[in-house]
């Protein structure tokens, strides 16, 4: 069975546990990247870690020794290790599916997972926030093997509840990040634009990459409903009564309108967008991810 | 409009609101899903919550419709046949004004077109409203007159008028088309219910009048035969529907059964009749084609005859057309002519027997694809006087046989004597030459000269039937009147005046202006006219028409008359004298060019006496005067005065007299001289079935006036021994057209859209259902009721696709 399927939502919908999840999408991920334009990237990113004979013996990290007995060059890891901070967007709307398979929020833990997975591998530290009206978790950057474990259990723990409050979130974010970090954030973003856009400027500002994980789910991108439906806010708890026929074209149009202009948005402030919806696959994700990551090593 | 189910239209108003009340207490149940995104459905929320109502309302709308249509179909509305287009006119306005309506209220609530889009759509929506209320209106104010009759089983006054014209003969399929349409006819009659009154009618002209029942309709209809001289249909239909108008029973029709050919239908007299028809329209109106599209036919044109009246070593010519219409064809022509046998006709077990005997004479002729050819039969045998029958006809068999054959009848007599009289000196031979001339053995006359002194020596002129008097001279008092005489006991007198009649100074001789003399030349004489120029300006005969018998000849060349080569230089001007004693006849036959007259006639007892103011007798060159005219002289082409010569003698012995040729329907009338002919006749029709009729002499004329068959008409009398005399009686070839008669011109004796055109039984039947119980909605309603089925089921489907 070629590890590429699990790259599938619906297929790593079947695997319950997420560490397992974590490690299979990233496997995935790497096996593809292996026969893909990145495979120069993939032999750095395995190679240049071990100490070789002729390297400088001062470059060696005696930390990255003590921890894992093995040889690392210390100029190595001044020049690429990146701290990353996986923001979870925890409110009720990421709990939402349609097709009853992955909410936003599975997808999202899914994803992180499998970043962290990765960063850990790369012994970046990687930390994690979870908010909605505000910070309610957060576990500090670590790049040790156990800070997986953790964070893992952490994800696995969170539901999505409450409403969002992005700004606030994002300023509480912008006071705990001491260095300049890796901020991957993971939401869908219904909320206000311009107040998601001056929270996410304000983090860039401060010196931070920033990497927009905008999860939607399927329903919310193609939207299948026909007839008549009565649909429910899950954060407000607004009510709309609505024929679905009739609104589709102009939905449709709305919701490209809104990620092209987060899409530009973004770009204009050195910010990386990557819209997904949970019919996607796990490696545009991550591959959003190296990117950016490359152009910063 | 009528409804067959009237009380379900109550039942159905209250059906119709069973939609609405669905619409309001069970409006469908949205399916409850969570959906995040709801800023982006909200911005949009108010015009798609006003589209969502409209189409609500529209679903509503249509199941209302489908509802109503259904007891409206139920109800059976039915109208009569004539408003049937107008109400779907009217339909079809007030859909349109919906559908407009139903456009605008969605663009309105819409929001998506804009203000000028709307403001036209509702102007167009003003006019069609407006358009339908005018004409809704309109339709329900004339909706009386169009009123439906009840159902087939109350009786009727009906109106059943057949065609019984010459071309109903037209055979198809071993059957005449008066034969199919009398078929027809006792098939309608049957089917009239008890107490129905009947009016069969016929174009044979005989007064109108109901049946006592059915079964004396159809015998009625069984003893209908060809209508030789027919009325039109028009005029038939305007007397009859005069009687079945008036009749009591309320539901009326009309049925003509017609072959439709255009020369039945022709509009004459009054139309007052059938503008009421027209503008009842609770009568049911009926025309029956029984006629052919492409019919093939021969036909014969009326004859014409050389002569009427020649005498018994005459030569007759008949000459007429053969028409086709179809292919060309090759025909035999016969002329046959009967063979003088003085037992016949006579009757035998109650059926009259003709002379079988005949003459016959055949030609052969090509006849082009629909076109003419002409044939010529002379007949010559040396016949004894008396009358005889002849018949020209086409051979051979041809679907319509009533226009195949021509009659005559002519007059065979001993030459008729003429005397010519001239003053010495004067050369009359012209006379001879023209009347009797010595070339042909066979002369119409035998003609006598003598000076004008023999005459004034004559006692009496009994024994000539035309005396000629050549350029007189002065005639004493009793010869006057002895000429008078011979007119008067119907002997002929020409008399052509010239220069002898000049006494004194050139002015008129005492003598011809004594009474008698006066009154055979029609006035008195007054000066002489002579031309301003001799070779310039002469004077021509100049005839205003050619109507007169002595110009008959002149009528197939009117226009190439080269009256130019017989210039006349002087002529004797005429002071008409008042003749209010006796009141005689006279008349100018031809006029000079200066509108004087040239020659006259007089009609004196029984006899007529023509003048003419100008010689025919004058040399071309004379020493001691000038010549009159040119009239003598003649060559090839200078024959103008000789057929004016031929036509004088000829008229004045009566010779083509008696219309021995008539039309069918025309009274005929024989001159019944008695010292020749019996008082009383019986006259033989010839249909062999029908008795001899007795016809006496009144006004020295015997007259018949029941010529309604075409044939041989036949007078038999009796004096010493039997006397034949007869006469013939044709169709006109021109009343006989097969050409059809077009829808407008059917439009204008009927009224358009008055009538229901049928061919067959069955579209009768359907026809007569249109107009008894109107057109029915209930074919209509059913269809627009699937329709709306099917928009309904694709409507709901579409909005509340799950």
């Amino acid at each position: 069975m070629s590890v590429e399927k699990y790259l599938k939502p619906e297929v790593i919908n079947q695997i319950k546990r997420l560490d397992l999840r974590a490690q299979f999408v990233v496997k995935g991920f790497l096996h593809g990247l292996h026969a893909s334009p990145f495979q120069g990237f993939s032999v750095e990113f395995s190679e240049h870690r071990r100490y070789a004979q002729g390297d400088d013996l001062k470059d060696i990290d005696w930390q990255v020794y003590a921890k894992t007995d093995k040889y690392y060059v210390k100029k190595f890891e001044a020049e690429t290790n990146i701290t990353g901070y996986l923001v979870m967007d925890l409110s009720s709307s990421m709990g939402y599916t349609y097709q009853q398979t992955l909410t936003k929020f599975d997808y999202a833990v899914c994803l992180a997972a499998a970043l962290a997975y990765l960063m850990v591998q790369q012994l970046d530290p990687v930390g994690l926030v979870t908010f909605n009206d505000k910070i309610r978790a957060s576990l500090a950057p670590r790049s040790k093997r156990t800070q997986l474990a953790n964070l893992l259990t952490l994800l696995s723990k969170a539901k999505p509840d409450g409403t969002t409050d992005f700004k606030q979130s994002m300023q509480q974010l912008a006071a705990m990040l001491k260095t300049r970090s890796l901020i991957m954030v993971f939401s869908d973003f219904l909320v206000d634009e311009q107040e998601t856009l001056d929270a996410l400027y304000r983090i860039r500002h401060g010196g931070h990459d920033v990497i927009l994980f905008h999860v939607l789910d399927e329903a919310e991108v193609t939207f299948p409903f026909r007839g008549l439906y009565k649909m429910t806010d899950p954060e407000t708890g607004d009510e709309l009564k609505i024929d679905g026929d009739g609104f589709r074209a102009d939905y449709v149009k709305q919701i490209e309108a809104f990620r092209e202009n987060l899409n530009r948005e973004c770009r204009k402030s050195g910010i990386d967008y990557v819209p997904l919806d949970t019919s996607m696959q796990f490696d545009k994700a991550l591959l959003g991810y190296l990117l950016s990551r490359r152009a910063r090593g | 409009m009528a409804w067959a189910n009237i009380a379900l239209l109550g039942v159905g108003g209250l059906l119709v609101s069973v939609p609405v009340l669905i619409h309001f207490l069970m409006q469908p149940k949205p399916v409850e899903v969570v959906f995040p995104a709801m800023r982006f459905l909200k911005e949009k929320q108010l015009i798609n919550r006003s589209r969502n109502r409209l189409r609500h309302l529209l679903l509503m709308l249509l199941r209302c419709i489908l509802i109503g249509l259904l007891v409206l179909a139920l109800a059976g509305p039915s109208v009569a046949s004539q408003q049937f287009g107008k109400w779907l006119t009217f339909g079809g306005i007030s859909f349109i004004a919906a559908m407009l309506g139903i456009v605008l209220a969605f663009s309105a609530l819409s929001g998506n077109a804009n203000k000028l889009f709307n403001g036209i759509l509702a102007t167009m929506l003003a006019m069609v409203v407006g358009l339908a209320g005018w004409y809704g209106l309109k339709l329900f104010d004339d909706e009386d007159s169009g009123q439906l009759l009840g159902d087939d089983g109350e009786p009727v006054s009906a109106l059943v008028l057949l065609d019984t014209s010459p071309t109903m003969q037209y055979q198809q399929q071993n059957e005449t088309r008066l034969t199919e349409a009398a078929g027809i006819a006792k098939w309608i009659v049957e089917q009239f219910p008890v107490g129905s009154q009947i009016c069969v009618a016929s174009v044979a002209g005989d007064q109108p009048f109901f049946s006592v029942d059915g079964a004396a309709a159809v015998r009625r209809i069984e003893s209908l035969k060809t209508s030789y001289a027919p009325r039109t249909i028009p005029e038939t239909l305007a007397d009859a529907w005069t009687l079945v108008e008036k009749s009591p029973l309320q539901r009326k029709e009309v049925y003509v059964i017609s072959d439709l050919t255009r020369a039945g239908w022709a509009v004459s007299g009054s139309q007052a009749a059938l503008n009421r028809l027209a503008e009842d329209k609770g009568v049911g109106v009926f025309v029956v084609d029984v006629g052919v599209e492409d019919p093939v036919d021969f036909s014969l044109g009326s004859l014409e005859l050389s002569t009427r009246k020649v005498t018994t070593n005459g030569s007759i010519e008949v000459s007429a057309s053969v028409n086709r219409i179809g292919a060309a064809s090759q025909r035999t022509v016969q002329l046959t002519v009967e063979k003088p046998d003085t037992s016949r006709p006579v009757v035998r077990d109650g059926k009259a027997l003709f002379p079988e005997n005949t003459w016959s004479k055949t030609q052969t002729i090509d006849i082009r694809e629909n076109g003419q050819a002409k044939t010529k039969l002379e007949f010559q045998e040396s016949l004894p006087p008396g009358v005889y029958h002849g018949k020209v006809e086409i051979v051979g068999s041809d679907p319509l046989a009533v226009n195949d054959q021509q009659y005559f009848t002519f007059e065979v007599s001993e030459p008729w004597q003429a005397l010519t009289v001239s003053p010495v000196g004067t050369d009359a031979t012209v006379i001879r030459s023209v009347i009797a001339p010595q070339s042909l053995g066979n002369a119409s006359f035998e003609e006598t000269s003598i000076t004008q002194q023999t005459l004034s020596e004559m006692k009496s002129l009994d024994q000539f039937q035309a005396v000629f008097l050549v350029d007189p001279g002065p005639l004493a008092e009793e010869t006057w009147q002895m000429l008078e005489d011979h007119v008067v006991a119907g002997g002929g007198l020409a008399i052509f005046l010239g220069h002898n009649a000049a006494g004194l100074n050139g002015l008129p001789d005492p003598s011809f202006f004594n009474p008698t003399a006066r009154k055979l030349l029609t006035g008195s004489l007054t000066v002489q006219f002579h031309c301003p120029d001799r070779s310039t300006e002469p004077f021509l005969l100049s005839p205003s028409g050619l109507q007169h018998p002595i110009l008959a000849p002149f009528r197939r060349v009117s226009g190439s008359i080269p009256w130019y080569r017989n210039p006349v230089f002087t002529f004797w001007g005429i002071e008409p004298d008042n003749n209010e004693e006796e009141k005689l006849p006279t008349g100018t036959v031809i006029n000079f060019s200066n509108f004087e007259p040239a020659l006259i006639e007089r009609q004196i007892g029984l006899g007529r006496v023509v003048v003419m103011t100008t010689p025919v007798s004058e040399p071309a060159n004379l020493r001691d005067r000038e010549t009159w005219n040119q009239l003598r002289y003649a060559d090839m082409q200078a024959w103008a005065s000789f057929v004016v010569l031929h036509g004088i003698a000829r008229y004045i012995v009566n010779a083509d007299s008696d219309s021995l040729d008539i039309k069918v329907g025309q009274v005929a009338s024989l001159t019944n001289d008695l010292t020749r002919y019996p008082d009383t006749w019986a006259v033989f029709s010839p249909d062999p079935e029908k008795p001899p009729a007795k016809v006496g002499t009144v006004g020295g004329n015997v007259s018949y006036r029941f010529t309604d068959t075409p044939g041989h008409y036949r007078l038999k009398g009796a004096l010493d021994g039997p006397v034949l005399r007869g006469f013939s009686a044709n169709l006109d070839p021109a009343s006989i057209d097969m050409t059809r008669i077009e829808p407008d011109e059917l439009d204008k004796v009927l009224g358009a859209g008055r009538y229901q055109l049928a061919k067959q039984k069955d579209e009768i039947t359907r026809q007569q259902g249109h107009a008894r119980k109107g057109r029915e909605f209930y074919p209509l309603l059913m269809m627009m009721l699937f329709a709306a089925i099917m928009i309904e089921y694709l409507v709901s489907n579409r909005f509340y696709k799950a």
